[in-house]
């Protein structure tokens, strides 16, 4: 039995500067890989095939094709990361940044504009 | 006979992260009886497994318990996989190994800092948080998230480790390892950590064994029991032996954790020796038909999961026997006759997880 074994240990940490993060002048940045927050990053590319939505193991999206809409609800969004995985347009990413937090419930919708025709061949 | 009171214990209580409810029949100071109550976050789980799809269900079961996480999703799918004869690539195997030890650690740790915490040592709960903050860092990088890995799936993992990254992870937690070391100095030897676990809630190892303690409850009282032998996994390439202790106190409990920690990281270092190349899925075909028992060593205990499909995508029926569950039993017993401060403690080193335990 030993008495004060941890003294040698709180010296060193308090030569060292804190464990924590001075939050929030000093932000934590995630390493790669991880996953924060799933994302339509290109709108313009997703056929709304629904593929995503089938595959969500919360049913947090839904796509509606008629409308042309990509609709998220990140309170049910688990991140997963299957619809990432099976988007076949490589629409969706997984961010490694966190959805900020929020205040009232909403679901998040992307609707895609109708895309200018292609020019006429000559 | 002096007169006998009841104290109502938890749910609510400043020592337990969970909620369980014990009545302490008292006398004088002295426990004569612990009469438990579970059920109050009870969340039918096991139901759910009817209605989702078995491979979706593989994220459920990852969320009985957000401490062994991992370890539960492992369970469910080795079962799966064993009913559905499939089998999943060995550089798979190799790194459920390495995600579930690094799991076991994450869990030890988060012990240890509580137990600290529950006998007043503010600053080395602080400090073994510190140490697990850097373990779950190291999670993130390696499968994406912090407590829930969602990694693992039936048929293999979602997603491999580079070697490179390997390499990091290798290097990170030799420097992990040695803070570990520090910590486990202090819980070993400190004499004010003695006096608050040595001789307390001694349970011997017939006891042990008639009761049905698992895990670290039952290897500190000198029983060298661990799921972990079966082989499952690539734990049989690996070279280890159960940590046991003798005493059967709740400094063995402890001391098995602490040695468990040294264990479990060079479980990690041995299996990024051998980690085989190759794919890290198989492609899954049909719907489980037939039945079967998987058996896991938990940072608990042995965990048990029994699946039953029918042949549809959706199980007839899936169990998960808890290590939790089944250390009730040697706590009733050890809490007999022990003092009143010290029940906290007690039923600290059983490590209880009720939400796994009610699922």
């Amino acid at each position: 039995m030993a008495h004060l074994t941890i003294s040698k240990l709180l010296a060193k940490s308090a030569a060292k500067k804190p464990a924590t993060r001075r939050y929030p002048a000093e932000k934590r940045t995630p390493p790669k890989g991880a996953r924060g927050r799933v994302t339509m990053k290109q709108l313009e590319t997703c056929v709304f095939c629904g593929v995503c939505g089938k595959k969500c193991p919360t049913r947090a999206i839904a796509v509606k094709r008629a409308e042309k809409t990509w609709e998220i609800d990140r309170l049910k969004c688990i991140l997963c990361g299957e619809c990432v995985e099976v988007c076949p347009k490589d629409s969706l990413t997984m961010e490694e940044e966190h959805a900020a937090a929020f205040v009232a419930k909403r679901i998040e919708s992307h609707v895609q504009r109708p895309q200018p025709a292609p020019p006429d061949p000559p | 006979m002096s007169r006998r009171t009841i104290i109502p214990f938890g749910p609510q209580h400043p020592v337990l992260p969970e909620p369980i409810h014990l009545d302490l029949v008292m006398e004088d100071e002295k426990v004569v009886e612990a009469i438990p109550s579970i059920g109050f976050i009870h969340r039918g789980l096991e139901k759910m497994a009817e209605k989702k799809d078995f491979q979706e269900m593989a994220y459920i079961a990852e969320r009985i318990c957000g401490i062994c996480s991992f370890i539960h999703s492992m369970g469910y799918c080795q079962a799966i996989e064993a009913v559905l004869r499939l089998e999943i690539p060995r550089r798979a195997e190799f790194l459920r190994v390495i995600w579930g030890e690094m799991s076991r650690i994450h869990s030890h740790l988060l012990w240890l800092g509580l137990t600290a915490d529950a006998f007043g040592f503010e600053s080395l709960f602080m400090h073994t948080w510190r140490l697990r903050e850097k373990l779950l860092d190291l999670i993130e990088e390696t499968s994406g998230g912090r407590v829930i890995f969602g990694v693992c799936k039936v048929g293999g993992v979602r997603r491999d480790v580079d070697a490179e990254a390997l390499d990091r992870l290798l290097a990170a937690l030799a420097d992990l390892e040695a803070d570990c070391r520090e910590i486990a100095a202090v819980f070993a030897r400190d004499a004010s950590v003695q006096r608050r676990l040595s001789g307390i809630g001694v349970l011997p190892k017939e006891e042990a064994l008639r009761l049905g303690a698992v895990g670290p409850t039952l290897r500190g009282s000198g029983v060298p029991s661990d799921s972990r032998r079966l082989g499952y996994a690539a734990y049989d390439a690996l070279d280890w032996a159960p940590v046991t202790e003798e005493a059967g106190d709740c400094r063995a409990r402890c001391l098995v954790r602490m040695r468990e920690i040294a264990q479990s990281f060079d479980l990690i270092r041995q299996a990024v020796a051998k980690i085989p190349e190759g794919p890290v899925s198989a492609k899954v075909v049909g719907a489980p038909r037939g039945e079967y028992f998987a058996r896991l060593e938990q940072p608990r205990g042995e965990v048990v999961y029994y699946v039953k499909g029918n042949g549809t995508k959706h199980l007839e029926r899936f169990r998960v026997r808890t290590p939790t569950f089944a250390n009730l039993p040697p706590l009733l017993k050890i809490l007999q006759g022990c003092e009143l401060p010290d029940v906290p403690i007690i039923v600290l080193t059983i490590d209880p997880c009720i939400s796994c335990a009610e699922r």
